[in-house]
């Protein structure tokens, strides 16, 4: 579904602020599959996203996505095949706006949406049967301003504003990272729950090892703009929270083996 | 709840101040449990003061008493109110109960050689079969293994070694993964030469008796001759291996030692193979960077808390290998030292004399092991890890002497 070859994305090249945020990354997401992004922090992770999403182009590779190139499609386009939800609660909706509107802006993603009323008595109503699964009473309140509801009730609702039109891929950046431990779960359980139900390709970028383990089928993580793990199928089902942070552990001591270190085992060791 | 805890003698006293309910049971579990980690396995608790005690307050008990018992320590209640005792009494658990604190036996009651002047908290062990070394020095590393350079070993009971070796499977030669191993009282703990790998182990057991293949190894068989005790240093600092080592040597005159060590580790400092020298195809030293697809490093003092179980031959006047051997050992503080420890979940120690191989038996046949490393002395200048160190625990140790033929 997704076909990443040797993507690669320098930021500030040549200067003493440059940073290789990707370096030759090889990426291939199947349909359906839910796939983590973990990684410590300036990873490239995000960037990966970004990339995927079209916020920027790559200095090298290719993005395919259903086997047509999207490597040069703006991000605006990109949109008709990406639905995001960003880290930040409130980045995914227009406060002002009552949770209708805001669900309308995202049923009508991609059509023109002429001068015409929005919310409709039909169009509430399909909304109403579609917020409440989230099972958070907002069904009775779709006439609110969202800019009334908590940051876990408006992630959930960013969620499934993103997945309503069942997107070709469904990016997930720390979407739980900025609401407290209660509501994080919901949200958590809700991601799983929507990806399951609507049978969704989706990347999640976590700091949560917990969320890692449990929501999804796949987990790959990065070190320094590149893949340095990727746990699929039997491996991923056996890989616990202990296990990725050996990895984590493996990965940064494998940086701190410099020279010193060759010539203290070459005297040591044997 | 407050705990105010004296030590007089051999026996800690807690003054338990408030209510021993569900909201204050596991914090008394966990800090009663902190006492029996730092060494007190006589615990006297002062209840005068407990003016409430709850179910969970008694699992709570149970649950120290329990521990204390797989040390052979002792928990005692003084002073009780009337609420207590009657609470205790009916759940069955009046055995706690003490008018008069029981003085602490003395865990160890082991017989000291009282010819021989020991130090307070090392023991003399009756020895019937002395240590004896054998080594396998054939392979010489870096060097393309041949067949030849293999030994098969048998570790029965009274075995100890160390070395890189590979268990005995159908696997063809070129195909065995030769890593780390340790073995100690008839058990070997083996790490496979991977990153991600955990350490696996044989165990003996009724007729079986575990067996490797190895390229190097140092092979001791024969009974240790003492058992010393040691804690953290007067000024709380823990314990460095090659000062452990080094008080050894003050305890018997030997130029060679074999030992065993079972402590809650301060910090390892250590390597292993990640990929087995059955892949060198060429005989010459991986220069610089390259050494660290061969080896992986611990970058950092790690597994604090944790136990280890060490095995090491250490010198004290020359090399362990000598001149004739390829080997070279590390060169910790003075000391000609060759270590590998296995790294197991922590467990407490019971005080005094305790028997090595049931120890073992003990770790052995718990969770399993963590980790295996061959310890390292990082002495790089500015950014050295230093040498491993230890909180707690025993070390028994026997002299040993090199033998000539090959095993």
């Amino acid at each position: 579904m997704l076909e990443i070859s040797g993507i690669s994305k320098t930021f500030f090249p040549q200067t003493v602020n440059e940073v290789k945020a990707l370096r030759q990354v090889d990426l291939r997401i199947e349909e359906g599959s839910f796939t983590a992004i973990i990684g410590t922090n300036g990873s490239g992770k995000s960037t990966l996203l970004n990339a995927i999403a079209g916020t920027f182009i790559p200095d090298d590779g290719i993005i395919r996505v259903d086997g047509k190139n999207i490597t040069e499609w703006s991000e605006y386009k990109r949109a008709q095949l990406i639905g995001r939800v960003f880290q930040n609660p409130f980045a995914g909706t227009a406060a002002d706006m009552s949770i209708a509107e805001n669900i309308v802006m995202a049923m009508r993603r991609g059509q023109s949406r002429p001068l015409t009323r929005a919310v409709t008595q039909k169009a509430k109503s399909e909304i109403a049967d579609r917020v409440r699964m989230l099972n958070m009473g907002l069904e009775d309140r779709l006439d609110n301003a969202i800019g009334t509801l908590s940051g876990g009730q408006r992630q959930a609702l960013t969620l499934l504003m993103a997945t309503w039109l069942k997107p070709k891929l469904l990016l997930l950046d720390e979407h739980t990272a900025a609401l407290d431990p209660k509501s994080a779960a919901k949200v958590a359980e809700l991601t799983k729950q929507i990806i399951e139900s609507e049978r969704l390709t989706a990347m999640m970028v976590t700091h949560s090892m917990q969320q890692a383990v449990d929501l999804p089928d796949r987990i790959v993580m990065m070190h320094r703009g590149q893949i340095v793990e990727d746990y699929q199928k039997e491996n991923k089902k056996r890989v616990r929270i202990p296990d990725l942070l050996d990895t984590f552990d493996r990965v940064q001591k494998r940086e701190l083996f410099d020279e010193t270190v060759a010539a203290l085992l070459t005297e040591q060791y044997f | 709840m407050e705990l105010i805890a004296i030590k007089k003698g051999k026996i800690l006293h807690v003054q338990a101040v408030g209510r021993l309910d569900a909201s204050w049971s596991d914090y008394f579990t966990d800090t009663f449990l902190g006492y029996i980690r730092n060494g007190d396995h006589q615990l006297v608790i002062n209840a005068a003061e407990i003016h409430f005690l709850s179910s969970a307050g008694i699992r709570s008990l149970v649950r120290i008493h329990k521990e204390l018992m797989k040390l052979k320590g002792r928990l005692q209640i003084i002073n009780a109110n009337e609420f207590v005792i009657s609470t205790l009494q009916m759940t069955g658990f009046g055995m706690w109960l003490t008018t008069s604190v029981i003085q602490a036996d003395d865990e160890s009651s082991h017989e000291i050689d009282k010819a021989e002047k020991l130090p307070e908290n090392c023991y003399a062990l009756p020895v019937t079969k002395p240590m004896t070394l054998k080594k396998n020095e054939n392979w010489v590393p870096w060097k393309k293994i041949d067949p030849e350079h293999i030994t098969h070993l048998h570790f029965p009971s009274g075995t100890f070694g160390l070395g890189i070796g590979s268990p005995v499977s159908t696997e063809a030669f070129e195909n065995l993964l030769f890593g780390d191993y340790l073995a100690v009282c008839g058990n070997v703990v083996y790490q496979r030469p991977e990153e991600k790998s955990k350490p696996d182990y044989l165990l003996k057991l009724e007729n079986f008796v575990p067996d490797l293949y190895a390229i190097q190894s140092l092979y001791a068989e024969g009974e240790m001759s003492h058992l010393l005790r040691f804690t953290p240093n007067e000024d709380g600092t823990p314990v460095r291996l090659s000062g452990l080592v080094k008080q050894t040597f003050s305890v018997i005159s030997a130029s060679q030692i074999v030992f065993v060590i079972l402590a809650e580790i301060d910090g390892l400092v250590g390597a292993h193979l990640i990929q087995s020298p059955t892949k060198i195809e060429e005989s010459e030293l991986p220069t610089g960077l390259k050494m660290r697809d061969w080896l992986s490093f611990s970058g950092e003092r790690i597994h604090a808390k944790e136990q280890a179980l060490v095995v090491g031959i250490a010198s004290n006047s020359f090399n362990i290998n000598d001149s004739t051997s390829n080997q070279s050992p590390s060169s910790m503080s003075g000391l000609s030292l060759h270590a590998h420890t296995a790294v197991f979940p922590y467990q407490p120690l019971q005080n005094g004399q305790i028997n090595l191989e049931e120890q073992v038996q003990k770790f052995l046949n718990g969770p399993p092991p963590k980790a295996l490393l061959h310890l390292i002395e990082d002495n790089r200048p500015g950014n050295g890890l230093g040498e491993s160190s230890f909180i707690r625990g025993a070390i028994w140790f026997a002299p040993v002497k090199p033998e000539e033929a090959k095993q």
